[in-house]
């Protein structure tokens, strides 16, 4: 017994020093990238931690609950749309307007569960997925004298006490909006609201005789997943200038899908990873053009074939092998 | 204090033409085990469905602590006192044991979303208590040691126990058990036992469903027996060992209780 309790307690400073050190490295080369990091490596990072965001927030509907959601690009553009608007017709401080549009998001995603939520699978998949084209195609071809149709809105520089704040400040928003989404998705997971959830992708029925009210879940989940990505599209318009449809396609719905898959359904280290990668390879792919589908379709393929449970897993059962390696 | 917790009165169910539950009269007394028996197909399991309201009844009534539940949600049971496993063992898979034992407590406690994001003391400390009950609960059937261990890759034996564990580890008035015993050995059958008897002596009343003669003899007060949809017979263990219908019916002629 003795033996056992000392290699654990080696074990647990051992992972404790690991973690430490881990954090202390990644606080430190934040830092100095946003200091030092050149223009289109803080462009990546953007991309990234919106990507990040955005599977955070479909992880806790399609994560957690397991239920598909092919609309979160819909909830996008409302934060998007939200904001350009409203900055172009109210001329309202960005931040009160981002504030707004993300409450407008929860209360049509509130509103959406009411049709959304009596269907389950294929039949929510396709619900979902008629939302998200309704949405993208009302800002591109509907009411285009609001939404400039294709061309998008334009969008002032965001300006904090009257001087121009650059690409390091939206770098920072970005992180700490991220690492906000981070905590939620933790926060959930580890107490009654989120084991519910989770409850309800593994079995409705044994979770019902628990007492769990599934409805009720699902429509927190979803809300929740339409408020988080409308945040992500009220600070990537603001922060690229430009409000375009094309950030708003059923492309981006899917890629985002992906990047739960990618990371790991129902670890929001995981989504975060997943949609840093995914948003990052869109970046990487574009010379791609025609051929970039079909290259999402490889890697989704890769990922089913060789870490099924995503990368989040692949990393885990990795850092457990190096801990029986030093533990020896 | 020795009432009628669970009375199930003049209970039908029609499933198309087959009448799966036919004018049954079930109740449960204050402080007892109570079986129910019966072959295959007899509406046991049907009966249990029908009780925590996941199958809608279509004639009669089911009151608890002379209260009717029959048009209750089937979600809000929980919240009654009255929790149940069953049949085809129902644990949560991908969660890890420690989890499936405190999503039990689920309808015991009631940290909403916001308090959850924001971390408010009341949640903090409602969590602490879950951890502790499901830890008691997962020490009571023998199983801190797979405290951790992801539900699904427990041996079958383990994965009934876990079962048990969460349904009572929030202290159920009434706890509903569809074959607690089926298939699993004598030695996991006698701890299945002395657990019963742990968690009855806490003051849960137990209804349960089996299959297992000897152990509905060993640990019953009250015995009902079910055929085809309708009671046939209820009463004390030797009592229904005698009964003359039920031998015809089930137990066969040859049936001898040790």
């Amino acid at each position: 017994m003795r033996k056992v309790s000392v290699m654990s307690v080696k074990k647990n400073i051992l992972s404790g020093l690991l973690k430490f050190v881990l954090a202390s490295v990644a606080i430190v080369s934040i830092f100095l990238f946003s200091l030092y990091g050149s223009g289109i490596a803080l462009h990546f990072a953007m991309v990234g931690l919106t990507g990040a965001i955005l599977a955070l927030g479909l992880n806790i509907f399609y994560g957690y609950c397991g239920q598909i959601n092919f609309g979160s690009a819909g909830f996008f553009a409302i934060g998007g749309y939200g904001v350009a608007l409203l900055e172009k017709y109210m001329h309202m401080p960005y931040f009160l307007s981002l504030i707004l549009s993300v409450a407008v998001a929860g209360l049509i995603a509130l509103l959406m569960t009411l049709p959304l939520l009596r269907l389950r699978e294929y039949m929510l998949a396709l619900g979902t997925l008629a939302f998200g084209l309704a949405i993208y195609e009302t800002v591109s071809k509907g009411f285009t004298s609001y939404t400039g149709g294709e061309d998008g809105i334009n969008m002032s520089k965001l300006k904090i006490f009257g001087t121009p704040v650059g690409d390091t400040f939206f770098f920072y928003v970005f992180l700490i909006a991220t690492l906000l989404c981070l905590w939620v998705s933790y926060a959930l997971r580890n107490s009654r609201t989120g084991r519910a959830m989770v409850s309800i992708s593994q079995d409705e029925i044994a979770a019902t005789s628990l007492g769990v009210n599934i409805n009720k879940y699902l429509v927190q989940a979803f809300v929740l997943s339409g408020i988080i990505p409308a945040l992500a599209g009220g600070l990537f318009v603001k922060w690229t200038g430009w409000c375009s449809p094309e950030y708003f396609s059923l492309k981006n719905s899917i890629l985002i899908l992906l990047a739960v898959v990618v990371g790991g359904t129902g670890s929001g280290i995981g989504a975060a990873m997943g949609g840093v990668i995914m948003f990052l390879l869109q970046e990487i792919l574009v010379p791609l053009a025609i051929y970039e589908m079909l290259a999402y379709g490889v890697i989704l393929c890769m990922f089913l074939l060789f870490m099924p449970r995503g990368i989040k897993s692949g990393i885990t059962s990795f850092v457990k092998w190096l801990e029986g390696v030093g533990g020896r | 204090m020795n009432g009628t917790l669970l009375k199930v009165e003049s209970v039908s169910k029609n499933f198309g033409g087959v009448s799966a539950l036919l004018d049954v009269n079930v109740s449960v007394d204050q402080g007892s085990i109570t079986s129910l028996i019966g072959p295959n197909g007899a509406g046991k399991s049907t009966l249990f469905n029908v009780i925590t309201n996941l199958i809608p009844l279509d004639s009669g009534r089911v009151l608890f602590r002379n209260e009717r539940i029959d048009h209750l949600p089937s979600h809000q049971m929980a919240n009654k006192g009255i929790q149940r496993t069953f049949q085809l063992l129902q644990v949560f898979k991908e969660l890890s044991v420690f989890e499936n034992v405190a999503l039990g407590m689920h309808a015991k406690s009631k940290a909403g979303l916001l308090p959850t994001i924001f971390r408010f003391p009341s949640m903090s400390l409602e969590e602490v208590k879950i951890i502790e009950q499901s830890k008691n609960a997962i020490q009571l059937v023998g199983l801190e040691a797979q405290m951790n261990e992801t539900a699904g890759r427990l041996p079958f034996g383990q994965q009934k126990l876990l079962e048990l564990a969460r349904a009572f580890v929030s202290n159920p008035k009434l706890l509903l058990l569809d074959e607690p015993t089926n298939g699993l050995n004598p030695h996991e059958i006698q701890m299945i036992i002395r657990v019963l008897h742990k968690i009855h002596d806490q003051g849960i009343d137990i209804l349960f469903v089996a299959h297992d003669m000897v152990t509905v003899m060993e640990i019953s007060d009250k015995i009902y027996v079910l055929n085809f949809g309708q009671k046939i017979a209820e009463g004390t263990p030797d009592e229904i060992a005698k009964n003359k219908e039920v031998i015809k019916a089930y137990l066969g002629k040859e049936y001898r209780i040790a």
